[in-house]
């Protein structure tokens, strides 16, 4: 329970859960890289209205030795690119089962969180944390899996191919980030990003996040594999997503205290 | 030593909690087979579909040639999926987990009043089980654990619970079960549910500070706004320190008193186990944006036996007992310069001596809490609460007390320090949480490291260091109790 007390969290889900509606075929290639960067973001964050799915992760360190993770995701859209509600209910480990967060992420301000640790009983507010650091001992970080606000970095695209953009992000501010900048190649169709790569200081790149399986789930393209690899440990974390569903039409009084101590089975399974 | 099988509140009589768990076993079971049988009158459910015509779009993704091994994604397929039957709750699901614990915790300082060496040292086993649908579910937690310090064999059902939900607007809990509410950290002011502080003073895992209750509570959702009720039939009181595992300060007598003490452990008077007697917890709580509103209130007992059955007669004896108790409450909890703050006040009612000059009844206090928290590196938090006790009516009190010099300053001020560190991928925590109190010059240090050898297995060495410059105050009292622990932890 430790190890997740201090997360974040908001975080879970989405990357995760996350997808984008098809897109009707574009007129013509975009040139904007800020709006190719924003049309991702919706696309891998903001799919449908709202969505469920369960998600497990294999943490595997340097040495070679794993971790599971094991947890359900409800989330629910205010609006696009902008607020969402977040219920994520942890089955494994064993040592961290039944325990819930619930995450009111904010687009302009510091998102609200909640953790439940059921042995106590306890409905614990987290402050909030730095969102590059990781989120429940994966190789994830909080903000892979909650989205980075597209406008906190500047975008260039380098490259159109028949198949992707490519895109240079560089961070406004370097304070709160370990990367000199980032990047993204995303697949021109869906928006969903295919692989993501960090670069430092010393223009190496040190981490990568690639797109290993995108599944069709009610006409949204939506990513159901996922792996993140840190280069400089040999550590790497994969994500499968699975039993995804959208539009379930799940109620936004849903996101609230009663639901950390008493998880909706109605729309977590 | 011919081990006992004993109820953790009441040892000399220990069936009762066989009984429930034999109980819980029995409606665990019959769920189990109800289940069976409801699923088979509705017939398969079909699964969600979660994936329609994967090529159609996984060719447009160019997935990376090296993202990980097939070995490695092989294993989600045989990972069981507990959850995410696609039923949406309309089947029973089930889940059974717990852990094996190991536990030792020698004392570290001479103690002329507890004649044992060690605080603590057991090997516990905790049986989880969960049935859960779309509309009920039971819940059990049951431990049982070999307790080298008294030689027995303990029970302690913790949770034994049905929970039933009625739309999105009620819900209810009845059985055994743990309760906890309030904004402080480790702190309780509009918490009146009961407390373990045997278990909080001896090395064993925080959530052990909660002890359970039979209750049965009750919540409603309107809006933005929830209400919760909870009912205790029969008074449940704290699992005080009591002089049989932890010594403390009897101002009776004056002294430290131990397991060495004839006079060990107390036995204080019950209240009758009548209806009136029970306690009614409530609380009504909502948000306006960010912060966090909540009021509370309270009619039962004071959960430690601070009253006396009468004046100090030779001839006869007083006992300790429980006095009755009112409490009303608010607290606020809000986001502050990247950080949480929290705000909370209690009227702690002792309605039988308003007055305050009975010195068999304890006197009336406001209780207030005020407490920030933030992160001030990556994985390293802090939190930082100010406590104060203010006892009123404190001249009558001191003027009537039967031990003056023992009583506690009529401002009881007390400071809390929090630090934790994560490092190693969350996998080594560093804890460390002090409380000081200025005024009584006594001081609770509790230093922690957990280390997550190998996915189930945790190690966790820490020490609980009690000083104080007098006998009497509420840490220094407990000074002789100082101990080192380590705890080892399997989970399934």
């Amino acid at each position: 329970m430790r190890s997740l007390t201090k997360t974040s969290l908001a975080v879970m889900a989405a990357a995760i859960l996350l997808s984008t509606p098809t897109a009707p075929a574009e007129a013509g290639d975009l040139k904007d890289a800020s709006a190719i960067v924003s049309r991702t973001n919706i696309a891998q964050y903001y799919a449908a209205k709202d969505g469920r799915a369960l998600v497990r992760m294999k943490i595997v360190d340097g040495k070679g030795r794993s971790q599971r993770r094991q947890f359900a995701v409800l989330r629910r859209d205010k609006t696009d690119g902008g607020d969402q509600n977040y219920l994520v209910v942890f089955d494994q480990p064993a040592d961290v089962r039944n325990t819930a967060f619930l995450v009111k992420k904010h687009a302009s301000k510091d998102d609200d969180r909640w953790l439940y640790m059921p042995g106590l009983d306890l409905v614990k507010r987290i402050a909030a944390s730095d969102e590059r650091t990781s989120f429940v001992g994966t190789h994830f970080f909080y903000e892979d899996i909650s989205g980075r606000q597209p406008d906190e970095d500047k975008h260039q695209l380098l490259e159109t191919s028949d198949t992707e953009y490519v895109v240079k992000s560089t961070p406004k501010s370097s304070k709160g980030v370990e990367f000199a900048h980032y990047t993204l190649r995303i697949n021109k169709k869906t928006f969903l990003p295919s692989k993501i790569e960090y670069v430092n200081a010393q223009g190496k790149v040190y981490r990568l996040i690639e797109t290993v399986k995108v599944d069709t789930v009610q006409g949204v393209a939506t990513i159901t594999r996922l792996k993140v690899s840190d280069l400089e440990s040999g550590g790497y974390t994969l994500s499968d997503v699975s039993n995804v569903q959208y539009d379930l039409g799940i109620p936004d009084d849903i996101f609230g205290e009663a639901s950390l101590r008493n998880p909706p089975q109605k729309w977590l399974r | 030593m011919k081990p006992t099988i004993c109820t953790t509140t009441q040892c000399p009589k220990g069936g009762g909690s066989l009984r429930c768990l034999a109980v819980a076993v029995l409606v665990f079971v019959a769920l189990a087979f109800a289940s069976g049988v409801l699923a088979q009158a509705e017939g398969p459910v079909d699964a969600a579909e979660s994936s329609e015509s994967p090529e159609e779009l996984a060719g447009d993704v160019e997935p990376s040639d090296d993202a990980g091994d097939d070995e490695d994604w092989g294993e989600f397929d045989e990972w069981e999926e507990e959850e995410g039957d696609g039923s949406g709750g309309k089947a029973w699901g089930f889940q059974i987990g717990g852990f094996v614990e190991a536990l030792v915790a020698p004392r570290v300082v001479h103690s002329s009043a507890s004649a044992g060496e060690f605080a603590a040292a057991e090997a516990r086993f905790r049986l989880n089980l969960d049935a859960t649908h779309e509309i009920a579910s039971a819940r059990f937690r049951g431990d049982v654990f070999a307790d080298g310090v008294d030689g027995r064999v303990w029970f302690d059902i913790r949770d034994a619970s049905i929970f039933v939900r009625g739309g999105n607007w009620f819900s209810m809990r009845f059985g055994r079960q743990v309760l906890t509410w309030g904004t402080g950290d480790f702190l309780f002011l509009n918490d009146l549910f009961p407390k373990d502080f045997n278990s909080f003073f001896i090395g064993r895992a925080d959530e052990y500070l909660k002890a359970p209750s039979n209750s049965v509570q009750t919540t409603f959702m309107m809006k933005k706004v929830g209400l919760d009720l909870i009912w205790t039939p029969i008074f449940e009181p704290d699992r005080f320190i009591n002089g049989e595992r932890l010594s403390f300060f009897n101002p009776l007598t004056g002294e430290i008193q131990g397991d060495r003490s004839p006079l060990s452990p107390i036995q204080p008077l019950f209240p009758d186990k009548r209806l009136r007697n029970g306690s009614i917890h409530g609380r009504l709580y909502g948000s306006a944006g960010s912060v966090e509103l909540a009021a509370y209130g309270y009619a039962g007992f004071w959960p430690q036996p601070l009253a006396l059955t009468g004046l100090p007669d030779p001839a006869n004896p007083p006992q300790l007992t429980y006095a009755r108790l009112a409490v009303y409450g608010a607290s606020l909890r809000a986001p502050l310069g990247g950080g949480l703050i929290n705000v909370e006040g209690a009227f702690y009612d002792s309605f039988d001596d308003r007055a305050g000059a009975d010195p068999t009844t304890p006197n009336s206090q406001f209780r207030g809490l005020a407490g920030y928290e933030r992160e001030l590196f990556p994985k390293f938090q802090m939190g930082l609460q100010y406590y104060l006790e203010y006892t009123l009516k404190y001249d009558e009190l001191k003027s009537n007390s039967l031990w003056p010099a023992y009583e506690q300053h009529e401002f009881r001020h007390l400071l809390t320090l929090r630090l934790t560190q994560f490092l190693v991928m969350d996998n080594l925590e560093l804890s460390l949480f002090t409380f000081f109190s200025p005024d009584e010059l006594d001081t609770y240090i509790r230093p922690r490291v957990t280390y997550k050898i190998i996915e189930p297995l945790a190690i966790v060495v820490g020490a609980n260091l009690m000083f104080g410059r007098h006998d009497y105050t509420f840490f220094g009292q407990l000074k002789e109790n100082t101990n080192v622990y380590a705890r080892l932890r399997y989970s399934f």
